[in-house]
């Protein structure tokens, strides 16, 4: 343990030699993104989860803030409002305003357009392969 | 940039003038690690490597993938994939699919007793929580791994950054339309099981299917949103390291793995 204790603080230096800022890989984490766990390897801990998450706090996040910034990174952001992956999701305002989130939030939240949506499915999807799945239906 | 590149992996000259451990040992003994799940002193005498080094060099050769390739395959789609996606989901009679969700647990065999309590699943092992997202080829296009081992597919959803993002309104784009039955709609959607909330962004089966269109809805459902299922299982044949429990001690070692 003490050896991988001693070469995490040795890897971070070295990170910080090169550039960066000692945080190591996308470990960080949904709400640290890419916090420093060079020298904490045997703490563990909540502080870890969704460290991985695609188009969330991309590996390296803090490297890339280091060396354009959040600002520079926030021109990338494409019309259908897509945080660029390079960036931590949290720092990003919502794309059209509080009043889109309230929007967004009423429409994906809505339990009867997802009744609807299904009901819609089902018939479609009878209507197209009902015989071809016919046999497979129990 | 290239693993070899990396300090630890560099080959040394030592005091007394001798070279050390070649690259390709410290790689091919990671490798070993990860794809056959080998404990880190099962290779020490073929490679000629302590276990402490292979244990540091599995550990670092995960940091570098992730650091290297994370960027590229560690994303959302962008618009043209998205498209394909959409339209080879169409082929299969659900158009507007964009993928399918699901997560799996992983043994923590490290786990700290201390810990128990938020890691152990209602089937008394501790572990940690993946969540996955990916389409027909298997491309992973959202992964969360490192939720605690006691939450559900519920729970480890609400705290994930896709869910975050799809309830901010910066995911899915609205931009790509699609017809179902007649009507046009702009939400893509994901399939799910049958734990998932009713959300207009979730399509889970017919609870309780009583007619032959739900039956049929839900037959073609399960068959596409297995997808998720079949990376599980892919995943886990070709890196066995995950099918034992974790050997590490910290969940961020773990996540990196």
């Amino acid at each position: 343990m003490c050896v991988e204790s001693r070469r995490s603080t040795y890897l971070s230096q070295s990170r910080r030699a090169a550039g960066g800022d000692g945080a190591t890989n996308c470990g960080g984490g949904g709400d640290a993104g890419g916090a420093s766990d060079g020298g904490d390897e045997q703490s563990g801990g909540e502080h870890a989860v969704g460290a991985a998450a695609a188009g969330g706090p991309a590996p390296c996040g803090a490297a890339a803030d280091s060396a354009g910034g959040v600002a520079a990174e926030m021109g990338n952001i494409d019309a259908a409002g897509n945080a660029p992956p390079a960036l931590h999701p949290s720092p990003h305002p919502p794309a059209a305003g509080v009043a889109a989130n309230f929007d967004a939030w009423a429409e994906t939240q809505n339990p009867a357009e997802c009744e609807r949506l299904r009901d819609d499915l089902t018939a479609d999807i009878f209507r197209d392969r009902g015989k071809l799945l016919a046999p497979y239906i129990g | 940039m290239s693993v070899k590149d990396e300090p630890f992996f560099q080959q040394r000259i030592n005091a007394t003038g001798k070279l050390q451990a070649h690259p390709l040992q410290k790689v091919l003994a990671a490798f070993r690690v990860v794809a056959y799940g080998e404990a880190a002193d099962r290779a020490d005498e073929y490679v000629r490597l302590s276990r402490t080094v292979i244990a540091t060099s599995t550990k670092l050769l995960m940091e570098f993938i992730v650091k290297r390739w994370g960027p590229t395959y560690l994303r959302r789609p962008n618009q043209d994939e998205l498209s394909k996606i959409m339209e080879r989901n169409k082929e299969r009679s659900m158009p507007g699919c964009i993928g399918s969700l699901d997560c799996c647990h992983w043994e923590w065999h490290q786990c700290p007793t201390g810990m128990a309590g938020a890691y152990q699943s209602r089937k008394s092992r501790r572990g940690i929580v993946v969540e996955a997202l990916c389409d027909e080829d298997l491309l992973v296009w959202h992964l969360t791994v490192g939720a605690l081992g006691s939450l559900n597919d519920i729970n480890v959803m609400h705290q994930s950054p896709l869910y975050l993002e799809v309830n901010g309104g910066r995911w899915p784009p609205r931009n790509k339309t699609y017809t179902i039955n007649g009507r046009t709609r702009t939400l893509p959607y994901y399939l799910v099981d049958g734990i998932y909330p009713r959300f207009s962004f979730l399509i889970s089966p017919h609870p309780m299917p009583s007619t032959e269109e739900q039956k049929t809805f839900n037959r073609l459902q399960e068959a596409i949103g297995k997808d998720v299922e079949r990376l599980f299982g892919v995943l886990m044949k070709r890196f066995q390291f995950a099918l034992h429990p974790g050997r590490y001690r910290s969940v961020s070692q773990l996540v990196t793995t």
